[in-house]
């Protein structure tokens, strides 16, 4: 259990080692980061520095090869396949830069998702979705399907399906890298708004004008945070 | 705060929820659905109506079989041995043969009410310029007629007084000299030169067991022994047909009439150069047959299964690849590998449930077609049930390896899929 004052998400020595042929190549090499409750941070680097790679290990979507992640003060490398399934439905949200919604399913199912496979009441979780929905504009748009969507619309959607399970983190994979720029400045703006409220926001960009939204830059270069 | 249910969670998607994903999601890929489908339902379509067929001309050679005076019981100079072994046929030519000792014997069994001895050998007969060589039974008329339920069309049947006279079957008359000359009553056929006057016609049975009724041609007993006078003795005889009440234990008949057999020609069981031919033998013999007709046409529309089951599994691995960001997307949102293989699992299985549900319907209106044309129509809800039942399985089992795939795909490779 996490104590007062100690990181929502911490990660020791974490290392990501690749191995190509004969050659072991190191996406990420001892990093040690702290993500505290409310932080609003960016991740800046550029291609093959390691921030996609350091997305999944905050993700829990890829073991680390070496190192530690604590989530809310729990060890999850050593949660089994389906703990770690559980602790990314109900503890992070994900945003990613190809919005990345379900095409069979209407705006309100894929907001309604994670809820449905996190085992909750489904008239709560449907009241819940569209409560979201219709804080972010999207209200009227409940059983359209994504493919009758701009792209601006269908990342709201996907910051809707990433709030449902009220997560302790967000992870946005270059949420604005599909979107013109004012698209691109209304969702950034949803994002302070999210962190006003509380909300831990991580975005992983190569796009400084983002950069320049977020309270804090973890700079990735060669697997390694730079101080 | 992560809580113990939290760890502890992640008991698997609810059926329900799984169900209803899948759903959705083949209702949103309705083209591939539908030609997905297509192969399954043709292959259950021609199972199902080929085994229904079956299974009606089962019963449909069933209720001839038992037009056939269920309850006459054939002894034949065949050994027991070579017909069981289905290396003869009675038609084959005979192994040994039959006497009057042993007809007089069969006579004595309290069971036998009727006995009728047949000579049944080749002849030459000629009508009309018209020679050929066909089989000619030499029956005794009056105990003949109650063992083998014949129906007179023209003229009369044959008395036991008769002499050189001859009963036709209706096929016969018609055609076995040429339909242009066609056998009328009282007219004469050569027998190995002898003219016979042709007395009645008998009435068309359809019947294709047992003794050709519309194919024969029939003579008085003592006509025959005078035709076939050269080749078999005074006293011998090449089938004895008896006739046991309907209400009588078949089996011991039976077992008496093999014991009388057994003494009168001096064998053992085991050494029996005759053969007793029951109801249930035929019944038997040709149901194997049939039997084996029906799982030889099963097997063959099952080809066409295996086909349609191919296509399940060709389509799933298609979907598979088409939504790994789908499958990764739900593993980030928290669906553990065991949800995403229940899902393509179910979608596989739905995919032969909707195939083996349209395809029994589709097979069973084919049935429905071919009784409107003559064939044998009867619908049986076990072979229906087992229609679906096994399309559903084939689903199961060609979407088994897809789903695998699917589970076993890691969120990392699932994003990185396609970018």
């Amino acid at each position: 259990m996490r104590k007062k004052g100690e990181p929502i998400m911490r990660l020791e020595n974490v290392s990501k080692v690749y191995t190509m042929g004969e050659e072991k190549v190191y996406a990420l090499n001892g990093i040690n980061l702290d993500i505290h409750e409310g932080d609003l941070a960016s991740v800046l680097g550029p291609s093959g520095s390691g921030k996609s790679t350091l997305l999944n290990m905050l993700g829990l979507l890829d073991p680390p090869s070496a190192g530690s992640i604590f989530l809310d003060g729990i060890e999850t490398t050593r949660l089994s396949e389906k703990g770690l399934a559980g602790v990314r439905g109900k503890k992070i949200g994900f945003i990613f830069q190809m919005f990345n919604l379900i095409p069979s399913l209407t705006v309100l199912q894929n907001v309604m998702l994670p809820a449905v496979i996190y085992e909750s009441d489904p008239v709560k979780t449907r009241q819940k979705a569209t409560e979201i929905l219709g804080k972010i504009g999207m209200g009227d748009r409940l059983s359209h399907f994504p493919n009758q969507l701009s792209g601006g619309q269908r990342q709201r959607v996907a910051i809707a399906r990433s709030l449902i399970n009220d997560p302790e983190i967000i992870l946005a994979d270059e949420p604005t890298g599909n979107l013109d720029s004012k698209t691109g400045a209304e969702v950034l703006g949803m994002f302070k708004k999210l962190n006003d409220e509380g909300k831990t926001i991580i975005i992983v960009t190569h796009d400084l004008h983002v950069a320049k939204i977020t309270k804090r830059t973890i700079r990735v270069v060669d697997g390694k945070i730079l101080k | 705060m992560l809580t113990q249910q939290d760890r502890a969670k992640c008991d698997d998607m609810k059926t329900a929820d799984v169900i209803s994903y899948s759903v959705n999601s083949l209702s949103h890929r309705q083209t591939r659905f539908w030609l997905t489908i297509l192969g399954v339902v043709i292959g259950i379509a021609s199972v199902v109506a080929l085994l229904t067929l079956g299974q009606a001309f089962n019963a449909e050679v069933g209720k001839q079989l038992s037009s056939l005076n269920g309850n006459t019981i054939y002894v034949v100079p065949i050994a027991e041995s070579a017909l069981q072994s289905g290396s003869v046929s009675p038609s084959m030519g005979y192994s040994s043969k039959l006497t009057e000792n042993d007809a007089q014997r069969l006579k004595k069994i309290p069971e036998i009410t009727d006995i009728s001895r047949v000579i049944e050998r080749r002849a030459t007969v000629s009508y009309k310029d018209v020679n050929l060589t066909t089989t000619i039974d030499g029956i005794e008329p009056a105990v003949f007629q109650k063992v083998s339920s014949i129906e007179v069309a023209e003229g009369r049947f044959l008395l036991d007084s008769d002499h050189h006279a001859l009963g036709i079957g209706g096929t016969a008359a018609e055609s076995m000299f040429g339909t242009d000359k066609p056998v009328a009553v009282n007219s004469y056929i050569a027998i190995n030169g002898v003219k016979y006057r042709v007395i009645g016609i008998l009435k068309k049975t359809g019947g294709t067991f047992g003794s050709d009724l519309d194919n024969g041609m029939f003579v008085t007993y003592s006509d025959a022994q005078e035709i076939f006078a050269n080749s078999i003795g005074r006293n011998e005889m090449d089938t004895i047909a008896l006739a046991v009440p309907e209400d009588a234990d078949m089996k011991g008949a039976v077992e008496s009439i093999k014991a009388e057999m057994d003494a009168s020609h001096k064998v053992k069981p085991d050494e029996r150069d005759y053969s007793v031919i029951d109801p249930e033998f035929i019944a038997q013999s040709v149901g194997a047959v049939l039997g084996l007709i029906t799982v030889f046409l099963g097997a063959i529309a099952g080809i066409s299964l295996i086909v349609g089951g191919l296509a399940i599994s060709t389509s799933m691995f298609t979907s598979v690849i088409e939504r790994t960001q789908e499958i990764g997307v739900l593993k980030a949102v928290g669906a553990t590998s065991s949800d995403i293989m229940k899902i393509f699992l179910f979608e596989a299985g739905a995919l032969g449930l909707a195939g083996g549900v349209m395809g029994t319907a589709l097979g069973l209106a084919l049935v429905f077609i071919g009784g409107y044309f003559g064939l044998p129509v009867q619908v049986d809800v076990g072979i229906a049930a087992f229609g679906v039942m096994f399309a559903f399985v084939v689903g199961l089992l060609s979407g088994y390896f897809p789903a695998q795939r699917a589970a076993r795909l890691s969120p990392v490779e699932a994003f990185r899929y396609d970018k």
